[in-house]
């Protein structure tokens, strides 16, 4: 349509770009791992690569052509699908998991995300009722997955440093609010009231993947001091001592480093 | 641009609002779809808002919270953030500020520490100097109640009260010494009153002495004078006898020449030679006895004499003894011994005039013995030649011739009586003067008697004054003692000031036993001497 390309040629070119900008949360995370000042282990960096990994891996899948399934007579990115399915809830997870947050929780959080996730593919892939009642099923699962995150997680979180808790709070909200503009792209699409084209609705969903996954392991990476050596030992003396309190003399030392990172 | 993006919220935001406008922008023209437009421009301010604003709200809520721990005192909180945009700025001049006020309220809390140490330092220090200040108030009190033994303790930890004790023990120290020459004076003051009242008592006695020795000489001038009126009516007898003598040979001188002229007729008037030969010899044999008693008078006078000049020597002793007294009188008591001295002096003046008239009474009754004796020698060679006589007379019966011869012999010898008898009589009258002589000295020196007398009276009124103001003296003496007495002196200090004053004593007790010692001892010794001279 723009410049003699036809409408594939742009949804590869989209995918193209969504995978390249999944790449660049790969190499942050990738930074995250070769950083020796910083412990992997406590960061669960390995998990957090699964995030940007598997975008890219199902981004370059729909670049390439695979990933569409057509189901009940409707086409649909199972592709797109899963990777929601698992990085949403692997983000549901690492967010709760700076804050030590009590195992269950998490676990339930991932569970409604993964709801959420179920009920929007089956909202896509069906008709009628089916359709409606799954999307409303997703929206309420989205629902009880905000209120984990919004009411539970906060509770049932373990001893917080200043740090820990910018970080939970800036990788939960930045999350949730572009969540929340998903069901309504959902609506717009073909999927829903057909206001978009399926162009339109790869280029909503690409951008805001992108917008959502990048910036998330970006975050993380702002906030890498949370594990470095000496913050995970003011962090966990924190925790021994019931003491919300971290040290003031080698934290105020341990500036630099925070800073350098950036 | 990677820089301006950290240090810049405002690049942030541009930089944001560029992409998402380029996308929005880029979905509007591949799609032409004006929902899709829309909802792309949406989920690009979502995503924007969702990175930036998210981000700021957290930053914003966390210092907040932080902030917040600040002001309620927990200053260790640290205050870090990854950002280095002006909320990261903000960040860190918090957290300088809270370094700051900790380091500030470290510092207050250190100065607190140092003000409540200093203060329960000086607290210390003041209820040191109070505890020092009532001890030492305490013994000041006793000193001042009269209690010199006492000192103070001196508190040498602080300069101050070390400086107040020492000197206020300098002080006492002082004091005390003063006290204890003060109490060896007073005690010198009363022993030298009681010395001067004895010496008074001496001088009393002495004036007595010296009254008795002048009615002694008083005594014996009128015994003197007795003597001398005896003296001078036998001297009168005897002048009156020698003249009879002188007579009575001058007639026996007529009866040798009517002897001679009746030498023929003798014979019977021999008898009569011979009982006038008895007469004579008779007579003469009294004349010796009145001679040998004029003899007796003037050894008697003689003796007088000697007792007169014995007087004269004892009171010249006497007012020697007297102007002794009189000097040492003088250095003590002043104008009392003055008076005295004249007085001695006096009677010192009148001994020597009466013994020195004695001396010549002696000469002259010497002289007088002397020619008495050649007298009685004269008159028992008168007698033996008139028993001759008589015998010659006797015999004369026979021889006549030798009667005339011996008549001239008789003639001559009478002769020679008769102006023996003429010099007998000049000298009993030279006598009979001298001894008026010596009876008129003897008037004067009884006046002179009674004036040393008076004068010795007045001297013992003057010495009684004397003994009543030494009483007086040794009683003010004796009362500034007792004063002194109400102060407590150390043993070891008094005795120290007794050491250095060579004669102190500083207790009233002391100086007394001292005082009956110190006066015994120089006066036995003066009264032996005195005593060993006058004897």
């Amino acid at each position: 349509m723009i410049g003699g390309l036809d409408a594939a040629t742009i949804e590869t070119l989209v995918f193209g770009s969504g995978t390249l900008g999944m790449l660049v949360g790969v190499v942050v995370v990738g930074w995250l791992l070769r950083d020796d000042t910083l412990d992997a282990d406590a960061g669960k960096f390995r998990y957090l690569l699964i995030v940007p990994a598997f975008a890219v891996l199902a981004y370059a899948a729909m670049t390439l052509g695979f990933g569409r399934l057509t189901v009940g007579g409707v086409e649909a990115e199972v592709a797109r699908y899963l990777d929601w399915f698992i990085t949403t809830a692997v983000m549901v997870w690492y967010v709760g998991y700076v804050v030590d947050v009590e195992r269950r929780w998490m676990l339930t959080a991932a569970a409604f995300d993964g709801l959420f996730i179920a009920g929007g593919w089956v909202a896509t892939t069906t008709q009628g009722t089916v359709k409606w009642a799954a999307f409303a099923g997703a929206c309420l699962a989205f629902a009880a997955t905000m209120y984990v995150l919004f009411r539970v997680y906060p509770r049932s979180a373990g001893e917080m440093t200043p740090e820990r808790e910018r970080l939970f709070l800036r990788l939960r909200n930045q999350s949730s609010v572009i969540w929340l503009v998903y069901p309504v792209v959902w609506l717009a699409s073909g999927a829903g009231f057909g206001l978009v084209s399926t162009l339109g609705t790869v280029m909503l969903f690409t951008f805001l993947d992108v917008a959502s996954k990048v910036p998330y392991t970006w975050v993380v990476y702002e906030h890498r001091g949370v594990f470095t050596e000496t913050q995970l030992t003011e962090y966990l003396g924190a925790g021994d001592d019931g003491d919300g309190a971290a040290g003031s003399g080698d934290a105020s030392t341990t500036d630099g480093p925070v800073a350098s990172a950036d | 641009m990677v820089r301006l993006l950290r240090r810049s919220f405002a690049a942030k935001l541009l930089v944001g609002f560029a992409l998402t406008t380029g996308a929005t922008v880029g979905y509007g023209l591949v799609t032409r779809n004006v929902v899709g437009t829309i909802l792309m421009a949406t989920a690009g301010q979502v995503v924007l808002g969702a990175y930036l604003g998210t981000n700021t709200v957290v930053s914003m809520r966390t210092l907040e919270e932080q902030t917040e721990a600040i002001a309620d005192g927990d200053l260790d909180v640290a205050v870090r953030t990854s950002r280095a945009d002006e909320l990261g700025r903000v960040y860190s001049s918090v957290d300088r500020m809270r370094r700051s006020l900790a380091s500030r309220i470290e510092e207050a809390d250190e100065a607190r520490a140092e003000a409540e140490a200093a203060e329960a330092r000086a607290q210390s220090l003041a209820d040191d100097y109070q505890r020092t200040a009532t001890r030492y108030a305490e013994t000041m009190r006793a000193v001042a109640d009269g209690d010199l033994r006492r000192r103070v303790d001196v508190d040498h930890e602080h300069d101050a009260m070390e400086t107040v004790g020492t000197a206020f023990n300098d002080a006492v120290d002082e004091l005390e010494v003063a006290l204890a020459r003060v109490d060896t004076f007073a005690g010198d003051v009363a022993d030298g009153a009681a010395d001067v009242r004895t010496a008074a008592e001496q001088i009393d006695g002495r004036t007595d002495d010296v009254l008795a020795a002048t009615d002694d000489i008083d005594a014996a001038t009128d015994e003197q004078r007795a003597t001398a009126r005896t003296g001078a009516e036998e001297t009168a007898d005897l002048s009156a006898t020698a003249e009879e003598v002188a007579a009575t040979t001058e007639s026996l001188v007529e009866r040798t020449d009517e002897a001679a002229d009746a030498s023929a007729e003798a014979r019977s008037a021999a008898g009569d030679a011979i009982e006038t030969m008895g007469d004579v010899d008779e007579t003469m044999g009294e004349a010796v006895d009145r001679i040998e008693t004029l003899d007796e008078a003037t050894a008697e006078i003689t003796e007088a004499a000697e007792l007169i000049r014995d007087i004269a020597e004892q009171t010249n002793m006497l007012a020697l003894n007297a102007s002794i007294e009189a000097a040492r009188a003088g250095s003590d008591a002043g104008n009392a011994g003055d008076g005295f001295a004249v007085v001695a002096e006096e009677v010192k003046g009148l001994a020597e005039d009466t013994g020195d008239r004695a001396d010549a009474i002696a000469g002259m009754i010497d002289e007088v013995r002397t020619e008495t004796e050649r007298a009685v020698e004269a008159i028992r060679e008168t007698s033996e030649q008139v028993s001759d006589g008589s015998t010659t007379v006797a015999e004369a019966v026979d021889r006549l011739d030798d009667i005339a011869e011996a008549v001239d012999d008789l003639d001559q010898g009478v002769r020679e009586i008769s102006d023996a008898t003429a010099e007998q009589a000049s000298a009993a009258a030279g006598v009979s003067e001298t001894i008026d002589d010596l009876a008129e000295n003897s008037d004067r020196t009884a006046d002179r008697a009674a004036e040393a007398d008076a004068a010795a009276s007045e001297q013992s009124t003057a010495v009684d004054a004397v003994v009543e103001e030494s009483e007086t003296f040794r009683a003010r003496s004796d009362d500034l003692l007792d004063v002194l007495a109400e102060f407590d002196v150390r043993e070891s200090r008094a005795g120290r000031a007794d050491a250095a004053g060579g004669d102190a004593a500083a207790a009233a007790d002391g100086s007394a036993t001292r005082a009956v010692s110190d006066g015994g001892d120089p006066q036995g010794t003066a009264r032996r001497t005195d005593g060993g001279d006058r004897r």
